[in-house]
């Protein structure tokens, strides 16, 4: 009677090479399961670790050399290059203030304080991270194209469609987030992340 | 091997890769980006210009590989694709560094606004950054930044200029200008941008 191709198996193989086989397999899927959770966890990271301040969030220690290594990789996936706080600190949303997706079939309006600092910028980005295409080629407002309102706030409309003074495209349906750009802010600024005075983003209309 | 024992040893190494495979991952990222501006830069490089100055610049970035030099990069629109989540308010110059062949000298004229440059290590740590506000004037009256990058040989530098210690052999620095208003980019890029410079040591000397 032949014999089953298993017992043939166990036949051929001693003791150790099958200890050195199943060590090879539990191994490889657990090299296969740890990476394939680093990202889910990383993302996790990015959501839990961040300062957060309404819709906002930003990072403290974003481009340090101190960062530890799940920091730098949140930023290696989400803002490569990144600089440090006293160089700029970069606000990001991916909701309103009611904690509702940003999408490109609402329209919105961004009004509030901007925090003292050099310089400042809002920028819309689509769902790649990269800059959305429009016709007017305007991807950002900032301190050298729309004046502050006297008390020293910013309103801004964004919309795909409505081409009003001080507004901002978004894209025509797609999910997209907004990056507020403080540079060389000032030291009450980086003292105060989660609490400095930042504008909200309220949904006015959806299509 | 039991099955208990297989188990335990499962759940031990499951963490041990998710670490390295987060450790590794902004290297990982860093050189497939770094290698995504070389392309670029060669690219760029290769395509001819009518102005003789930058046919002369172009000739030097396909001698050096578009490594060590600066890689001065159009504003960011739409079509950007190089880096994420691109300021389109900046004009920014990259320089690719390899360290194995000596320091860099990194210089800049420095406008009215924000400048900075900074640098990155090989993990994509951020090392330095120093901007507009650290400027030195020089001999001829003009405000400027020097810098040199080297890792960590003792060496004498030039009065103005400071030396940063670089962690890794290979990184990148980011020279980024502010453009205050759509008016000033042009003048800005002329000006100040195209002469933004990261050469070897060993160049400036001969």
């Amino acid at each position: 009677m032949d014999a089953h191709p298993a017992q043939v198996f166990f036949m051929k193989h001693s003791l150790r090479q099958r200890l050195v086989w199943q060590c090879l397999g539990i191994t490889l899927a657990a090299a296969l399961v740890g990476a394939l959770t680093a990202k889910p966890l990383l993302r996790y990271l990015i959501d839990h670790r961040a300062l957060h301040n309404g819709p906002w969030r930003t990072s403290a220690s974003t481009g340090s050399a101190n960062a530890n290594p799940w920091e730098r990789a949140a930023v290696a996936l989400a803002g490569l290059y990144a600089l440090t706080s006293q160089e700029a600190v970069y606000y990001t949303a991916f909701t309103d203030s009611e904690g509702r997706a940003l999408r490109g079939s609402c329209e919105y309006r961004v009004l509030g304080q901007v925090p003292p600092a050099r310089w400042w910028s809002l920028t819309v980005y689509g769902a790649d991270h990269y800059l959305v295409p429009n016709a007017a080629g305007l991807y950002a407002r900032h301190a050298g194209n729309l004046p502050l309102r006297p008390e020293g706030g910013l309103d801004i409309a964004l919309s795909s469609q409505q081409e009003s003074p001080g507004y901002l495209p978004i894209p025509q349906n797609d999910q997209f987030s907004l990056t507020l750009r403080l540079y060389n802010p000032a030291a009450s600024v980086l003292e105060q992340l989660s609490a400095v005075a930042l504008p909200a983003i309220h949904r006015e209309r959806c299509a | 091997m039991s099955k208990m024992k297989a188990l335990w040893l499962f759940l031990l190494l499951v963490p041990v890769f998710n670490l390295l495979t987060v450790w590794m991952l902004p290297t990982a990222i860093n050189q497939l980006v770094l290698h995504r501006i070389v392309q670029k830069g060669l690219q760029e490089a290769a395509q001819p210009d009518a102005s003789a100055v930058v046919q002369a610049r172009k000739a030097e970035v396909l001698r050096h590989g578009a490594v060590n030099i600066a890689l001065p990069a159009p504003r960011a629109d739409a079509s950007a694709r190089t880096v994420v989540r691109p300021s389109p308010d900046l004009l920014y110059t990259a320089c690719v560094f390899d360290l194995s062949d000596g320091p860099l000298h990194l210089q800049a004229p420095v406008p009215e606004g924000y400048l900075s440059i900074s640098g990155f290590a090989a993990d994509s740590s951020n090392f330095f950054a120093v901007n507009d506000q650290d400027a030195v004037v020089d001999a001829e009256g003009q405000r400027q930044l020097s810098l040199l990058l080297t890792l960590g040989e003792p060496m004498q530098a030039p009065a103005g200029t400071q030396v940063v210690v670089a962690p890794s052999v290979r990184g990148l620095v980011l020279f980024r200008t502010l453009i205050p208003n759509d008016a000033a980019a042009a003048a800005l890029r002329a000006n100040y941008q195209a002469r933004q410079r990261c050469t070897p040591l060993s160049e400036l000397k001969a």
